[in-house]
């Protein structure tokens, strides 16, 4: 049967650039098979799709759609959906005048509309209004978006290996990223010499986006001092359009350049480029973040690229993007670091690691010739295509079928730390066999226990750049990971985090919170120390101030911290402050405090605390001072008078107990005989 | 069953008038404690090792070891026996044209229903956390609730003079049918009783950590209202306190007498060190039970009394984790469920649960003394 009207697809994504230009190099590739084709794109009005999309001749329509917010019960969260269900109906609309045979779908909020009207077309129709979805997910780690619309989708695309963990793999296929055919077009010398550059001159281009990434910006700034002396480098920055009341980013990285006052002359300034594809075109080294598009054009190019990712995105799909090439020796990789700045914590890059690297690719021609063999190997050019014969193959209602089905176990092996912080948390306690509410029970973290941990450097930066996370359980599970990973380069960030006097809001004030720095990042920056194990000047006297902060499990666990010995001859002001905290309000540090003070007290004072303890009315009190006397006698300083003094005083000991350590002989004489019988089995 | 025959027997042969003794609630209710008692006591042992065999054993959360470590593998859903045992003995001793039976006897199943489903999804799932969610367990309880409500409020269904069908009780205060007032609440009602099914029987499913320590606790709680339902049934008794005559919530006597049986019972194989749990499958029950008996005696705000306990231990806890964990990043209080924090505080696990028994008895007891303050 020969079809009479053509074929109509529906194209819907966007929000960000990211979402958009694989989308057109799908239509692209799709009409190049079959040019009789009909397009509509469905994205969201605010979007950079509003603007490009009918420059390049495709019929645009919008139906409304924001970012899913954060926190879960808000107002922004009821704009949300109301905004979401008005934008389902208008997609509605539109998918049943223009009855398309075949949705493409790239992610990003604005496909949220056009997918989730698809599912209730299918379900108010009774399954007779059937349009099959595409997905295509550029990133190594899916947004929620995708996630969401996998359930929907008839047939999913990735980019990365590293994303067909988080879909059905029935319906999923490794196709890689499409790029135009364009962006090859342009030949490296005919570039160079519209540029009027020298053949030995490096010609370096440094962007992070049209709108600007502001680690770059100040990074390569950072990093000029540090090129002073290259001859032949040129260096091309565009800072991109960013402006808003915090930051504007050619005001930011004008001063920043009066500032450093370098005397780089081949460094050219611009805010935006139009002709962005001959300056790569024509470039030896690319600075760069790690959005999917980015990585993908320079890619292709087979261009030797520095990434610096951005962290704490969903998912972290930048640092995913970056790693996974990184492996693949495909680009160099530039970690941001969370650094104190007045007393915000914000992340910044080394300019003199940047500059190291650059440095390194200048005089290193078979690194340079590495990267792009590596690089080229990473990307497949016939993306584009693969994708849209499956599309086509879908509008015709031809059965889905993959064309390499996905074998790569051994790319999920190395790929051990994804998910959420504290899923990645879970799984390194899990590795290392440490629970972290007994860090002070394991104490310092040996060599040979992180040896094996893979992917050490990642976890430590990981751990680092949740600290600058604004929602402070996430911020907590960053203090958990550099304690895990015995970070101790930390230790000052850690320290100065854990004095950090920033009230919160006055409302949490009223409810009983205190600083932006809550408690439990308090009280676990502390079991950190312990798990790391190092204590310099600046530990000693972040944990003396901790010793008077005004949340309990803190103070306990200072003292908890002085008991490992870490401190080797604790001052008298710190021996002072356990005593004040022997008479604390809260039991638990009172606790803390009688069992530490007879580590450190002379032997006459903490006969006073015996006095006051040996009739005391709570039983873990008393718990405490049988500690205390125990830790007293094992430093084995003691004279016989006062051996004395305190047998006269436990002969009056408050003996009777509210506390009883159950004790179950079957259960023992069951464990301990298969215990026995698994020996047997195993010789 | 045995209501009706004797019933049926008497109006066979005048000789048999003597089995009148069989209708009144004094004899079924003591009766269906005997009856509930000895069908836990009996049943008990084949039951644990039943459970044991189906692997319906307790999953712990908590991974503190001097806490709770050796509880793991303990049978749970002892639930199961209690709701059983209640059921045979209403069948035994109940009077089924009784609507206020049919009603309190649905909450029975409905919830233990729901409390069944989240046990087995907890064993099936292998952890504490694996169970229902938290949401969809709301929501059935609302459906419950909004249900009842609307069966209580409708004057075609609801069990109750209608001229106080959607009135509420309060302590210290009378009816207008004795000179006080009646605070009516209108179509509020509906949402009213869902509000109260919802958190009462919540906050039973959240005492149940201890061994023996819900048994123990709702035991006064239910007696307390066994006696309520007695004094409203009985016109004389209820004129003479001035409460409103409820004719037929007698026959919550007779239901409360099997559940005290059936806690009784159940006591017997959960104190410490227990051999069964009840699980979220007993919790539910009782707390969906209590919440209705509460409703059906119009006696919902005498729960501020009775029921202290349970509103503190709640209080402590949606404070402590929403605001404390959170929303601030602190502990609040030590611990939560506070039995556990007093657990900490270095009280045996025993110790909590005969103290917690001890304030819910006192607390019984000042509820029962409200009787005549008024």
């Amino acid at each position: 049967m020969k079809r009479v009207s053509n074929l109509k697809i529906v194209l819907t994504g966007g929000g960000s650039g990211g979402h958009v230009s694989p989308l057109l190099a799908i239509a692209e590739a799709l009409l190049k098979q079959d040019s009789s084709l009909e397009f509509l794109y469905i994205g969201v009005p605010q979007g950079v799709e509003a603007n490009v999309v009918p420059k390049q001749g495709y019929k645009i329509r919008f139906s409304p759609s924001v970012g899913m917010p954060n926190s879960k019960i808000s107002f922004q969260m009821l704009r949300f959906i109301i905004i979401l269900l008005s934008g389902i109906l208008t997609s509605s609309f539109y998918l049943i005048f223009f009855r398309p045979n075949v949705i493409v779908a790239s992610g990003g909020f604005a496909s949220a509309p056009t997918v989730l009207a698809s599912a209730f077309l299918r379900i108010i129709s009774l399954g007779l209004l059937n349009i099959p979805v595409y997905i295509h997910e550029q990133n190594a780690a899916p947004g929620r978006m995708n996630l969401l619309a996998a359930k929907i989708a008839t047939a999913i695309g990735v980019s990365h290996s590293g994303a067909l963990q988080y879909f059905p793999p029935e319906k999923t296929e490794l196709v890689g990223y499409p790029v135009r055919s364009s962006i090859n077009s342009i030949e490296r010398e005919v570039a160079r010499r519209q540029l009027g550059l020298e053949t030995n001159a490096k010609y370096i281009v440094v962007f992070g986006g049209s709108q600007g990434a502001r680690t770059i910006n100040r990074t390569i700034v950072d990093a000029l001092p540090f090129l002073e002396d290259e001859e032949n480098i040129h260096i091309f920055h565009a800072v991109g359009t960013f402006k808003s009341s915090s930051y504007n980013a050619m005001q930011d990285t004008r001063s920043r350049l009066d500032q450093i006052n370098s005397g780089q002359k081949n460094y050219e300034l611009v805010d935006f480029s139009h002709d962005l594809p001959t300056h790569l075109a024509a470039a030896d080294i690319a600075v760069i973040r790690a959005g999917a598009g980015s990585l993908q054009e320079v890619c292709t190019l087979g261009l030797p690229s520095i990434v610096i990712p951005k962290a704490n995105l969903p998912g972290d799909s930048q640092v995913a993007n970056a790693r996974e090439l990184f492996k693949k020796g495909a680009i160099e990789l530039l970690y941001e670091e969370p650094v104190l700045q007045e007393n915000v914590l914000v992340e910044v890059a080394s300019g003199e690691l940047l500059a190291g690297i650059i440095k390194e690719l200048i005089h290193n021609r078979e690194k340079r010739h590495e990267l792009a063999v590596n690089a080229k190997k990473v990307v497949r050019p016939d993306a584009a295509l693969t994708i849209a014969s499956t599309i086509l193959a879908l509008a015709k209602r031809e059965i889905f079928k993959q064309s390499s089905p996905f074998t790569d176990e051994s790319f999920l092996k190395g790929f051990a730390w994804s998910g959420t912080p504290a899923g990645i948390r879970r799984q390194v306690e899990k590795f290392l066999d440490i629970k972290w509410e007994q860090a002070f029970i394991h104490g310092k973290i040996c060599d040979d226990e992180l040896e094996n941990l893979p992917e050490l450097d990642y976890l430590r930066y990981r751990g680092a750049a949740l600290l600058t996370h604004s929602a402070w359980e996430v911020r907590n599970e960053g203090t958990k990971l550099i304690g895990l990973t015995r970070h101790s380069a930390r230790l000052p960030l850690l320290c100065k985090l854990l004095t950090d006097r920033t009230p919160v809001s006055r409302i949490k004030r009223a409810l009983g919170g205190d600083y932006i720095q809550v408690g439990f990042i308090r009280r676990n920056i502390i079991s950190a120390f312990a798990l790391i194990g190092v204590c310099d000047e600046d530990v000693k006297e972040a944990i003396t101030v901790a010793m008077k902060d005004p949340y309990y499990e803190v103070r306990a666990a200072c003292l908890r911290y002085l008991r490992l010995g870490y401190i080797q001859t604790p001052s008298n002001s710190l021996i002072t402050l356990v005593n004040e905290l022997v008479h604390d309000k809260n039991l638990e540090v009172r606790q803390e405090a009688i069992h530490t003070y007879g580590f450190f007290a002379e032997p006459e004072h903490f006969l006073k605390v015996c006095d006051e303890l040996i009739l005391d009315n709570h039983v873990l009190l008393r718990d405490a001072l049988l500690r205390g006397i125990q830790a007293l006698l094992n430093r084995h300083q003691l004279s016989p008078e006062v051996c004395e003094d305190i047998s006269i005083r436990l002969d009056n000991f408050l003996i009777t107990s509210t506390t009883v350590q159950p004790h179950f002989p079957l259960k023992e004489k069951y464990a301990s005989l298969r215990q026995q019988l698994q020996q047997e089995t195993a010789q | 069953m045995i209501y009706l025959l004797a019933d049926l027997l008497q109006s066979m042969n005048d000789k048999l008038s003597f089995l009148r003794v069989l209708e009144y609630i004094s004899v079924r209710s003591i009766g269906s404690v005997i009856t509930t008692f000895l069908m836990i006591y009996l049943l008990g042992p084949f039951f644990i090792r039943y459970t044991y065999k189906q692997g319906l054993k307790d999953k712990q959360r908590d991974f503190d070891p001097h806490l709770a470590k050796s509880k793991h593998g303990t049978p749970t859903m002892g639930g199961v026996l209690i709701v059983f045992s209640v059921c045979i003995a209403m069948l035994l001793w109940g009077d089924w044209g009784n609507s206020y039976l049919w009603i309190v006897m649905s909450s029975l199943l409905f919830f233990a229903f729901i409390g069944s489903r989240d046990d087995l999804a907890k064993v099936r799932g292998g952890h504490a956390d694996a169970g229902m969610s938290r949401n969809t367990k709301l929501l059935l309880q609302t459906f419950y609730g909004l249900g009842l409500g609307i069966i209580l409020y409708l004057p075609a269904t609801t069990p109750f003079p209608h001229f106080i069908a959607e009135t509420v009780g309060i302590p210290f205060v009378k009816p207008a049918i004795h000179g006080g007032i009646d605070i009516h609440l209108y179509w509020l009602y509906i949402p009213f009783c869902a509000f109260v099914v919802v958190a009462v029987s919540n906050a039973v499913n959240l005492l149940d950590g201890l061994d023996g320590l819900a048994a123990g606790t709702c035991l006064p709680t239910v007696i307390v209202y066994g006696v309520f339902a007695y004094i409203l049934g009985n016109v004389n008794l209820s004129g003479y306190l001035l409460y409103p005559s409820l004719s037929g919530v007698h026959e919550l006597v007779v239901f409360s007498s099997a559940m005290i049986g059936a806690l009784i019972g159940f006591l017997w194989y959960n104190g410490y060190p227990a051999e069964m749990f009840m699980g979220d499958t007993g919790s539910l029950a009782i707390g969906g039970v209590l919440s209705v008996l509460m409703l059906l005696t119009k006696q919902e705000f005498l729960f501020l009394i009775a029921g202290a306990l349970f509103i503190y231990v709640n209080l402590t806890h949606v404070i402590g984790e929403r605001i404390g964990l959170k929303l601030l990043g602190r502990r609040i209080f030590f611990r939560t469920p506070i039995h556990h924090s007093f657990e900490h505080r270095g009280f045996s696990e025993t110790k909590v649960v005969l103290r917690f028994s001890i304030v819910a008895l006192i607390l019984a007891l000042l509820a029962i003394s409200t009787l005549k303050l008024r």
